[in-house]
């Protein structure tokens, strides 16, 4: 329990940074970081299992987790933003998610999975100079906060080799959008809007994951293969709106309640193991193409993403073997089209990524990632980010909720 | 392994603060929340009503005396009255009494010597419920009591001997009840004479500056003297010209005020207003401007649709005299951000503003402005408007 406040805790800590102003538009940057271990894949493992990590990407892949869980997760991101004008360097840092899981029912592999991780973030700072009728002005638009995902999920043994689970999402969080104009010259006042949009509602992400397609295929005599799905329902959110303008001598507030619907979309992977050594691909599709947001003018269209990783375990689980051979290694790499239109381009994202996993001690792994990508292009006056995102995933073993044996 | 997650903690704040600010790039991105945009206008004035109002001039920095015109004239009142009886004065015999005033405002003052008389006030009168247009209701004794003769100096202490004998009725009305009253001295321009205007600092102010009244007497064939510097004063005006005046006006000490209006129903969607500057030209011509300083106007913002002059006290801006135009009059300039951001905003009806002189109880100062009737437009009471919207 003292570990589940300290968690609370420290996910109350979360997106306090900025990032890309690619988050100005929709509803945000969207969150693809599922655990430190996909991480290092290209966040790719919608067809694997966790055991020593928990895989939220997929609500089967709880199925295997034999002990309770506790995992968080922070993250680091430095983007370095550049269009034709210039470039801009900023970085920062957050505890990005927490989560935790336990088996429940282990005859049936049912594990319950918690968690409490983005489902996008906004975070901005940007800034127009201009001189008007021989005044210097100053535009400043500034975003922060996000959609976050408080969630709770269980996996299901429903038949050889075949294992369901279902995640249920509440959706919830604020997002802040500030527009300051500020004239340098002393005599002219400027004025700002603060639009804050509280957004709430559930959604459900159905999975599975097939183990042995080789097997049944024929292709194998062991079961190596695994093939990963899950469907995400969308949701309708309320989309309530607080406009706050701030004037010369007063300000007044509009409220609108509203509403908007984050876009289904569908997963599917395969995984590959042999000589503990894991592949992994995936390929992730969301509807944006059907997404607006009230009384924004923006398009968007439907993202894809496509990636692939793979894992070489440690060369041995015992822990009275030598560090380095208790060392697991990632390397992955996914190409995105994000679900942005702007300026008539698409924004895109490449990202490569490695990671590495390190036991601290008997039941607490380390999972690292490292990712470095590209999104978006300096030509059409858009911006390019370069993007490094540092990642550090603790996981610890407890032997909670289950009974002990009696002598 | 606590030791280890409290090194890990550690690093991880440590580079959450790590970010700097961003500076100007991303400027070709759509702005799909919309950006603000600026904007200037310019509004003219589409109706100005010049009117006069009353005031009480008491506790003021000057009593105001002199006549400007045949038709123009103010008249200081002034009342000495003493925190005890005069004990000093029973059975003495006064030898001379001496009015003293120090000047601290001139107003076209004419030729010197400035003279001006005094003579006693026959009724009873407060400083406190006395307005400047209060006159009618007084009466004054015919016997001049005593002239000032003087160049009226800015800052200079000058004097006038008093009639003694006025001076004994006074001091008999404050030992003695049975006494007729004395309801003290009246200061006015010599019949026929265009003095200008002089201010004399009131009982008010510090009593080294206030008026006094400096008295020799010899008692038991000992002479001593006395010194008065309390009691009540204030000024009150006569006016005789026509009751309506036609031009965008403000004068100080006879109550003439203006009101102006803008029609800003133009700016709509609720615009930020960055700046609202309103524009006045004066007419030096019409004007009677001495140099007193500060030469500023009040702006206030109006509060009735039917009643002239009823305005916020609170809400208001100074007009300062800025710059020329093109026609090289001298343009009063006010910051008008904040009562056009009422008006836009509908805080405020849009009632038009009441302009008064700066200085309007204390200062005779009249400054008239080309109004909205003008024939150069450029002239023409103009509100500049720099706003924002999105």
């Amino acid at each position: 329990m003292k570990k589940i406040s300290v968690l609370l805790f420290l996910v109350s800590f979360a997106y306090a940074g900025k990032g890309s102003i690619y988050s100005r538009y929709g509803v945000g940057e969207l969150n693809l970081f599922m655990s430190g271990k996909n991480a290092g894949m290209g966040n790719t493992g919608l067809a694997l299992f966790g055991d020593s990590h928990i895989n939220l990407l997929n609500p089967a892949s709880s199925a295997f987790i034999p002990r309770t869980l506790l995992s968080a997760t922070y993250q680091y991101r430095n983007y370095v933003s550049e269009d034709n004008s210039g470039s801009s360097l900023f970085g920062t840092g957050n505890i990005s998610s927490a989560a935790l899981a336990f088996p429940v029912y282990d005859r049936n592999k049912m594990v319950l999975t918690l968690g409490l991780l983005p489902y996008s973030s906004v975070a901005y700072e940007q800034q127009i100079s201009s001189t008007v009728a021989g005044s210097s002005l100053v535009q400043s638009f500034d975003g922060r906060g996000g959609i976050n995902s408080g969630q709770i999920g269980i996996s299901y043994a429903a038949a050889t080799d075949i294992y369901v689970g279902v995640t249920a999402h509440y959706l919830f969080g604020s997002i802040y959008r500030d527009q300051t104009i500020t004239f340098l010259s002393g005599s002219n006042f400027g004025g700002s809007f603060h639009q804050s949009n509280s957004v709430s509602g559930i959604g459900f992400t159905f999975g599975g994951i097939y183990t042995g397609i080789d097997k049944a295929l024929g292709y194998s005599d062991t079961k190596q293969m695994n093939l990963g799905v899950t469907i995400f329902t969308g949701s309708s959110l309320s989309f309530d709106e607080q406009l706050l303008r701030d004037f010369a001598t007063n300000q007044d507030t509009l409220t609108q309640a509203k509403s908007i619907t984050l876009p289904f979309g569908f997963a599917a992977g395969l995984s590959y193991t042999k000589d503990r050594t894991n592949y992994a691909a995936d390929f992730h599709f969301q509807n944006w193409g059907s997404f607006s947001l009230p009384g924004v003018s923006t398009s968007f269209q439907n993202s894809f993403r496509i990636g692939a990783g793979v894992e070489f375990l440690p060369a041995s689980d015992f822990i009275n073997d030598e560090f380095l051979k208790r060392l697991s290694y990632r390397f992955g790499a996914y190409v995105h089209r994000t679900n942005l239109v702007l300026n008539g381009e698409s924004i895109n994202e490449l990202f490569i990524s490695s990671g590495l996993s390190f036991p601290m001690s008997m039941e607490t792994r380390v999972h690292c990632s490292l990712e470095y990508g590209i999104r978006g292009t300096t030509s059409s006056s858009l911006i390019k980010d370069s993007v490094i995102r540092f990642t550090v995933a603790v996981s610890a073993s407890e032997l909670m909720f289950i009974q002990p044996p009696i002598d | 392994m606590t030791k280890n997650f409290a090194v890990l903690f550690s690093i991880l704040l440590f580079a959450v603060g790590c970010a700097e600010k961003p500076k100007s790039v991303g400027n070709g991105l759509p702005n799909v929340d919309g950006i603000f945009t600026i904007a200037d206008t310019v509004l003219y004035s589409f109706n100005d009503t010049t009117y006069r109002v009353s005031f009480s001039a008491g506790f003021g920095t000057s009593n105001l005396t002199g006549r400007i015109s045949a038709t123009e004239e103010l008249i200081t009142l002034l009342n000495f009255i003493p925190n005890t009886r005069i004990d000093s004065l029973r059975g003495a015999v006064i030898d001379t009494a001496e009015l003293r005033l120090i000047v601290n405002y001139r107003y076209f003052p004419q030729t010197p010597p400035i003279r001006f008389d005094i003579i006693e006030i026959q009724k009873s009168w407060a400083q406190s419920t006395f307005t400047k247009d209060s006159l009618p209701f007084l009466t004054f004794g015919t016997k001049v009591l005593g002239t000032f003769a003087d160049s009226m100096n800015y800052l200079s202490t000058v004097k006038a001997l008093l009639d003694t004998v006025e001076v004994r009725k006074w001091a008999d009305s404050h030992n003695d009840t049975t006494a007729p009253d004395f309801f003290g001295f009246a200061l006015q321009a010599q019949p026929g004479a265009n003095t200008g205007v002089i201010g004399f600092s009131t009982l008010s102010n510090y009593s080294t500056y206030a008026p006094q009244l400096f008295i020799r007497f010899t008692r038991n064939g000992r002479k001593d003297s006395l010194t008065f510097a309390s009691g009540e004063d204030t000024y009150v005006s006569k006016y005789t010209g026509p009751t309506t005046v036609n031009p965008l006006m403000v004068h100080g000490a006879f109550g003439v005020r203006s009101k102006i209006h803008f029609n800003t129903a133009s700016l709509k969607n609720n615009p930020i207003i960055n700046n609202a500057t309103l524009q006045l030209t004066l007419d030096t011509v019409a004007s009677s401007i001495y140099g007193y300083s500060p030469d500023t106007v009040i702006a206030l913002i109006g509060m009735s649709g039917t009643t002239l002059d009823q305005s916020d006290s609170t809400i208001y801006t100074y007009g300062y005299r800025s710059s020329v135009d093109s026609n090289m009059f001298p343009v009063y300039t006010f910051n008008l951000t904040k009562i056009t951001d009422r008006w836009v905003r509908y805080v405020n009806p849009n009632f038009g503003l009441t302009l008064r002189w700066g200085v309007e109880y204390s200062t005779a100062e009249k400054a008239v402005f080309f109004s909205s009737a003008a024939a150069d437009t450029t002239v023409r009471p103009r509100l500049k408007i720099i706003y924002s919207k999105k």
